[in-house]
């Protein structure tokens, strides 16, 4: 979308610039259309002669006929000349006031109607030089005017090499006014804009240029306009003072010269050609010839004029030429355009040479000045495609970031949801393991001896029952403690309660649990309440096999985040129970050991007290010890 | 005055074992057996008893369908499920099913006259496992309660204070005489509290059942 927006602006910018290129052709076509007006006579030929002396001079014959405009060499060895024009014309009605129309009175002088002046434009003198670049036009009063034979004479002195008079037209004053004004619009407001339009452009161009140095064709845009605005400034100054003369007229070679250096040297990096020796060659040129002409001066003008400014037409030539094999090669359509605008801008400049220097008979008004700027904006709608190019580029890196960066995102969250199957499969292994690690360590381990005894005939009818009872118990406390939901010890420690309970009142032994301060729940990995639970239950095993107790006391209570739990028997005493159960309190130690915890035995002469404690909050590289410890263990048995 | 038992039990052994039991306890009296779920029903529909012992692990149905055929056709009896763990799962679906006791296969020969003469006078088992689950899964419907005001019959039977302490107690590994100490009430009253929940199970997975459905368009409202 962006794409097809951009090209369009493009092609419609483009357009625009046809479009007012065709405009200025028009307007210069109208100029010369001028007598097709039916009430405008336009006076095509006159009598001139040279003559500084103020007074006519009575010799007819130094009038010499000739067609307008007209264009000569001045006589040289002088500074100024004097020059005199004189051209006739026919009213039908002497009464009405006619106007005189003079499109280009570039030398300025003193105008006559019939002997009576009726205008004075004020022309180069010794110390100033003067023309002027706009049209001026005269009252021809009816008190002057006779029907047939009006002479209009001027008189007017100049220090240019060449004279130029141009047509005149007499007619009423709505047409001549109006003719007028539009030559005025064109020749005089139209430059004046477009002069200052390349100062603002180029001094813009060169504030981006020098904010990004490596678009170097931003610079050479910048500097080609900015001289092109000083030189048509310079150019159509109206008054130089003659002491400053060749100051000004060096300010005219440089920076016409530089125009065409810097347009030129556009043209070659626009094309991408880069040639050091050329653009070094064509600097020098540029740069001695103004020199040149600093140091000679005055005299140095006429060489300046014919040789100095066509010595650029080689680079020039050249640069068209690499120009339109560029575009040639591309086909793209800011070559294609440059290319038009140079062609364009080239015609016009050899128009305005031909009428610099008199030829072909045509009249005096430079179109290269309304051309360049033409030409310029080219350049610039060739620069800022560049630019939104840049822009576009920039825009689609960072959309490209943002989608980079979503990607990023989804693939960070891919890998988390990965990683967090990976934790959930590694959890139902661990869990896994755990069963296994509990049916070999308990049940296992307990059938497989059970069925020992049960071979060796060893085993009596209770004792069976008793080995049986015990598989039964060791699962039942396995699926208690190991149930997912069940991270509670109390409730598992009651289960434990109740089903010892029965038990021991089916023997006669008091069992009197005792729960001393609890929390309402205590917290406890299943893997550590199975723990506890053995120790339990492998301790009042004991109680029950050898202490010969009367009342076994269990209480279960937390003091300071540590769960601490005593079995106190009132039997026969520790010594003789330990040296009875010595590998039974080994294991019991060791699992109090694996889930950080600790047992200790005291024992009396009368009973033995098992207390074992376990801290609530295990650090977590404990429990992974204790872990560990447990998988390790269990490879031994 | 004679506990009336009727037994649904597949394996041959376990069936002889409890009605050895009943047959030597002068308590109890055997009404009749029953090998599968299809007996168990006609069992159920033509005898008579106080006490329905129904084991899970049926033949040919699970003995959880059983349960509310004992609550329609014999609402005094007392539904008593046979089961070779206390898991709580297990257990819960029979009390939600309409069971109001369990029993274990390994208890002892008199452990299992004195559970059933309990059963008889009132007192459900609820091992301290079980009522943490039980805490658990009333105190998940007090918020799905808060969450969908619309939840029908499930709200008006949220526990009551009274019930969610014995539970906790329960919970906390102690026995009944000992909460009846705590809390200063008698055994009596901690055993109704028990059957009441039993009962506000059995409600509340009905009114579960009720909502669901009604969610799903089975019934209109």
């Amino acid at each position: 979308m962006r794409r097809r927006n951009s090209a369009f602006c493009k092609n419609n910018c483009l357009l625009n610039v046809f479009r007012l290129i065709l405009l200025l052709l028009a307007g210069s076509l109208f100029v010369s259309n001028a007598s097709v007006a039916g009430v405008l006579i336009t006076l095509r030929a006159a009598d001139y002669m040279i003559s500084d002396s103020s007074d006519l001079p009575e010799n007819p014959t130094l009038w010499r006929h000739v067609a307008l405009p007209h264009r000569s060499a001045r006589p040289a060895g002088q500074d100024l000349t004097g020059y005199r024009y004189r051209l006739t014309f026919d009213t039908p009605d002497a009464s009405q006031p006619l106007w005189l129309l003079f499109p280009k009175l570039r030398s300025g002088g003193t105008v006559y109607l019939n002997g009576l002046m009726i205008g004075k434009i004020s022309e180069a003198d010794l110390l100033t030089q003067r023309r002027w670049f706009r049209p001026y036009m005269f009252l021809a009063p009816p008190v002057a005017l006779r029907t047939v034979g009006n002479e209009i004479l001027v008189h007017f002195t100049i220090r240019e090499p060449l004279t130029s008079f141009g047509e005149v037209l007499v007619g009423p004053e709505q047409e001549i006014r109006s003719m007028h004004d539009r030559l005025l619009l064109w020749e005089n407001t139209v430059t004046e804009v477009a002069s200052i339009l390349c100062l603002i452009v180029g001094a813009f161009t060169i504030v981006i240029w020098m904010r990004r140095r490596q678009e170097a064709l931003y610079g050479m845009f910048s500097v080609c306009a900015l001289f092109w605005g000083v030189r048509t400034i310079v150019f159509r100054m109206p008054e130089v003072a003659m002491d400053y003369w060749v100051a000004w007229r060096f300010m005219y070679y440089f920076t016409t010269g530089g125009f065409i250096v810097c347009i030129s040297l556009f043209m070659l990096r626009f094309s991408k050609c880069v040639k050091p020796v050329i653009e070094r060659i064509l600097l020098a040129y540029w740069l001695g010839g103004c020199a040149f002409f600093l140091v000679v001066g005055v005299p140095a003008r006429r060489a300046m004029d014919a040789f100095w400014t066509l010595g650029f037409l080689p680079f020039t030539f050249y640069s068209v030429l690499v120009l339109f094999m560029y575009a040639r090669r591309t086909r793209s359509a800011s070559a294609v355009a440059m290319l038009g605008a140079v062609a364009i801008a080239f015609t016009l400049a050899l128009h305005d040479f031909a009428v610099q220097h008199g030829l072909f008979k045509v009249n005096e008004f430079y179109l290269l000045h309304l051309g360049i700027p033409a030409f310029l904006l080219v350049m610039a709608l060739v620069l800022l495609k560049r630019f939104l190019k840049t822009l576009a580029l920039a825009d689609s890196m960072q959309d490209s970031l943002v989608a980079k960066v979503a990607e990023r995102e989804r693939e960070l969250l891919e890998s988390h949801e990965r990683l967090r199957k990976l934790e959930r499969l590694n959890a139902t292994a661990e869990e896994r393991q755990r069963i296994m690690e509990n049916l070999h360590d308990g049940v296992g381990s307990q059938l497989v001896t059970s069925l020992m005894l049960v071979k060796r005939g060893s085993a009596g009818q209770a004792d069976m029952v008793s080995l049986l009872q015990d598989c039964i118990d060791e699962m039942r406390m396995a699926l208690d403690s190991l149930s997912i939901e069940n991270d509670d010890l109390l409730p598992v420690l009651g289960n434990f309660r109740t089903r010892i309970s029965t038990r021991f009142s089916a023997i006669g032994l008091a069992l009197k649990w005792v729960n001393q301060t609890l929390p309402e729940t205590i917290q406890m990995p299943p893997q550590a309440s199975l723990q506890v639970l053995r120790i339990l239950q492998e301790s009042l095993a004991n109680v029950l096999k050898h202490a010969r107790a009367v009342t076994v006391t269990v209480t279960v209570g937390v003091e300071a985040d540590v769960l601490v739990i005593n079995v106190m028997d009132d039997g026969v005493g520790a010594d003789a129970t330990l040296a009875a159960v010595g590998h039974g309190v080994g294991n019991m130690r060791q699992r109090a050991e694996r889930i950080g915890g600790a047992l200790q035995i005291v024992a009396g002469t009368s009973g033995t007290v098992v207390k074992l404690s376990v801290p609530l909050t295990i650090p977590v590289n404990v429990a992974a010890a204790a872990h560990r410890s447990l998988r390790a263990s269990n490879q031994f048995q | 005055m004679l506990i009336s038992v009727a037994i649904i039990e597949d394996q041959p052994v376990v069936r002889a074992h409890f009605e050895a039991i009943i047959d030597a306890d002068p308590g109890l009296k055997l009404m009749g057996s029953a090998s599968n779920g299809k007996e168990g029903r006609e069992l159920i529909r033509t005898i008579e008893a106080d006490i329905y012992l129904v084991d899970l692990g049926l033949p040919d149905f699970s003995g959880l369908n059983l349960l509310p055929e004992i609550v329609r056709y014999r609402p005094a009896a007392n539904a008593m499920v046979i089961s070779i763990f206390d898991d709580d799962k297990h257990v819960i679906a029979a009390i939600e099913a309409g069971a109001t006791g369990y029993l274990l296969k390994d208890s002892d020969n008199r452990n299992v006259g004195d559970a059933l003469r309990e059963l008889h006078a009132g007192g459900s088992p609820l091992s301290p496992l079980i009522a943490k689950k039980v805490l658990t899964l009333f105190r998940n419907s007090r918020l799905e309660q808060d969450a969908h005001p619309a939840l029908p019959a499930v709200g008006k039977d949220l526990l009551t204070e009274r019930e969610t302490e014995v539970l906790r107690q329960l919970a906390t590994g102690l026995a009944f005489r000992e909460i009846a100490d705590a809390l200063e009430i008698s055994s009596h009253t901690v055993a109704q509290h028990v059957r009441n929940i039993y009962k506000k199970l059995a409600v509340r997975s009905r009114g579960k059942a009720v909502y669901e459905a009604t969610k799903l368009g089975l019934l209109q409202k």
